[in-house]
């Protein structure tokens, strides 16, 4: 017998859905409410694509691509002056990651323009290779590694070498 | 390649970056944030639906022929919650859907407010049922109330999705006129396609397409449109798979035929539940902004302006389009291709979004000119999309694209459009767009 398509997806989002989060958090840099709505939003997508995507193979990196994709798109989308910078979290982790770590970190991530910070989170998060964000991001390898290195090199700058002193912590 | 990764002098810090990355990830949890699966649940249902009634003809996705008013968020209502701004509902009017405030027929009933209708599910599922053949009917849920439902229905010779959805077509005297009219074969593939009118004097539509303009898979989609005298909208869909995508099909064809599809959009019940549509707001929602509707390209300007500034040597082998869009497929002996054009004023309202990001120039006299490049989105294999898109200050945009093949669906004929960027972007910047008359 058929199990349906909300079964099937539903056993998908309950595994993904933090993993999808967490991402979007890192995209939105820190702004939660944000990445809600992309989460639900790539969720919603992944349902509605569920039939193909099932057969492909390996939804999981596929909505993680829908996720960078959507993200994109609302930024598009949006104008310059609603953009918050560096807007944290509204809560606080309460599983010992140091605090300082975390705000340099998603503050820096906000002043990177939208799509070097996919990049970033695509490259350094999810581990993707340059030609896998190329992909994802439907552009060039040589474009992806160009963001790449202004990307490391802006928040090399704003976190200075402090960064290595959190990460060993 | 590879070897300027292993070289990159980046690379102690971007592992650093990593780790930080990782660990500040992972502080955030899901803890306190159930909605979220349930949510996307909710938002993938009410996007398949959406799907299945407003683009299954693609006639309408073409240019955006202002559907998008019309049937964005409006389709159903998810019970009473309201829903915040959301990424899937941009503020931002879809640049294309640019309601013409004007006279309609309507005489707009004042107790309704504009807004989502709030028609009980179950009284459409009840017209459905009685104006289409005796079967088994399976729906998602009645409880609420929307202008649209989908179901499931099975004469016992397979299942297959069935959506119908009623609406307004809009303001102005052409208002919904593109929902009953055949689509350009450039565009959307089609087995048949009749339009006319009934004895009330409503426009009709019927059309036997397929759910996937390349076809790659055999789900096919029958549609019937029905546009009455006094605006309002009845569509329906159904299929010969139980979903509209992604499904095995089922059975051969769609279960009801042309002619029984025809009949369910005319049936006469469909009235009392119409009138209880809200009117369209009267402006854009934009509080602050006078509510004064940019002109409109009406006729055959584009379409001349577009063949009369085509560089020489290219043989015209199709064309078509009205009003502020146009499209030609030319051939300059290599292969055909598509190029399209639409002109279109008042479009300032979406500067940022169309202008924000990308390979953008801004010329002395203001006007702004993005060139894009990138691979066709409608599924024809090897398609790719050259657009240069271009607007004034007064937001008078002309955007002009070219494809290397004769349609978006079908395999690409050749390994670049037939135009060079340059050449697109001289044809958008040509002075003669802006004296196209308008009104």
């Amino acid at each position: 017998m058929r199990t349906s398509r909300a079964d099937e997806f539903l056993e998908f989002a309950s595994a993904r859905t933090g993993q999808l989060f967490r991402s979007a958090c890192l995209l939105t840099s820190g702004d939660v409410h944000l990445a809600e709505d992309l989460t639900q939003e790539t969720l919603g997508k992944m349902y509605a694509l569920w039939g193909r995507v099932a057969r492909i193979g390996n939804p999981a990196a596929y909505a993680q691509t829908v996720l960078v994709r959507t993200f994109l798109s609302h930024q598009r989308r949006r104008s310059a002056t609603e953009r918050p910078l560096g807007e944290l979290p509204d809560h606080t982790p309460d599983d010992g990651t140091d605090p300082l770590l975390r705000i340099a970190l998603l503050d820096a991530l906000a002043a990177l323009p939208p799509k070097d910070r996919a990049v970033v989170v695509l490259r350094y998060w999810e581990d993707r290779s340059v030609e896998e964000t190329a992909d994802a991001l439907h552009t060039s390898s040589a474009a992806v590694r160009t963001r790449c290195t202004r990307a490391l090199g802006k928040l090399r700058q704003r976190l200075g070498g402090s960064i290595g002193e959190f990460a060993t912590r | 390649m590879s070897q300027h990764e292993h070289h990159d002098p980046e690379g102690g810090f971007a592992d650093e970056l990593g780790s930080a990355l990782r660990s500040t990830g992972e502080s955030f949890g899901l803890d306190g944030r159930p909605e979220l699966v349930s949510g996307g649940l909710a938002r993938g249902r009410r996007r398949l639906l959406r799907r299945r009634l407003a683009v299954t003809g693609g006639a309408l996705a073409l240019a955006g022929i202002g559907i998008g008013g019309v049937y964005a968020g409006s389709v159903l209502t998810p019970g009473k919650s309201a829903e915040k701004a959301s990424v899937a509902a941009p503020r931002t009017p879809a640049p294309t859907a640019t309601p013409t405030p004007g006279s309609t027929g309507e005489p707009a009933s004042d107790s309704l407010k504009p807004g989502m209708a709030e028609i009980p599910l179950s009284q459409i599922a009840d017209v459905l049922k009685a104006n289409t053949p005796a079967g088994q009917w399976r729906f998602d849920g009645l409880d609420g109330t929307g202008q649209a439902l989908g179901g499931v229905y099975d004469d016992g010779r397979g299942e297959a999705a069935v959506g119908i959805s009623l609406s307004r077509a809009g303001r102005g005297p052409d208002a919904g006129l593109d929902m009953v009219t055949c689509p350009e074969q450039a565009y959307v593939p089609y087995d048949r396609c009749v339009e006319g009118r009934i004895a009330d004097g409503s426009r009709v539509m019927v059309i036997e397409g397929y759910e996937y303009p390349d076809k790659r898979e055999e789900t096919k989609s029958w549609r019937a449109v029905l546009l009455t005298k006094d605006g309002f909208l009845v569509d329906a869909s159904e299929y010969n798979a139980p979903i509209e995508k992604g499904g095995t099909i089922t059975r051969e064809d769609p279960p009801f035929t042309a002619t029984q599809l025809k009949k369910l959009v005319a049936a006469e019940a469909w009235r009392p539940l119409l009138r209880q549509i809200p009117p369209l707001p009267t402006a854009p929602a934009q509080p602050g902004k006078a509510p004064k509707a940019p002109p409109r390209i009406a006729g055959n300007g584009v379409q001349n302006t577009l063949r009369a500034l085509l560089p020489k040597g290219l043989t015209v082998a199709d064309k078509g389009g009205e009003g502020e869009f146009a499209f030609v497929v030319v051939d300059d002996g290599k292969g055909k291709s598509l190029v399209q054009v639409n002109v279109q004023y008042g479009m300032g309202g979406a500067s940022g979004d169309l202008f924000g990001s990308g390979d953008v120039t801004t010329l002395p006299d203001g006007r702004r000119v993005k060139l894009t490049q990138q691979p066709g989105e409608k599924g024809g294999e090897g398609v790719v999309w050259w657009t240069a898109d271009t607007m004034t200050r007064a937001g008078f945009r002309v955007v002009v694209s070219a494809f290397n093949t004769g349609a978006q669906h079908e395999a690409a004929t050749r390994a670049e459009p037939a135009l060079t960027m340059e050449q697109l972007k001289t044809i958008a910047l040509d002075p003669k767009w802006a004296k196209i008359p308008a009104k």
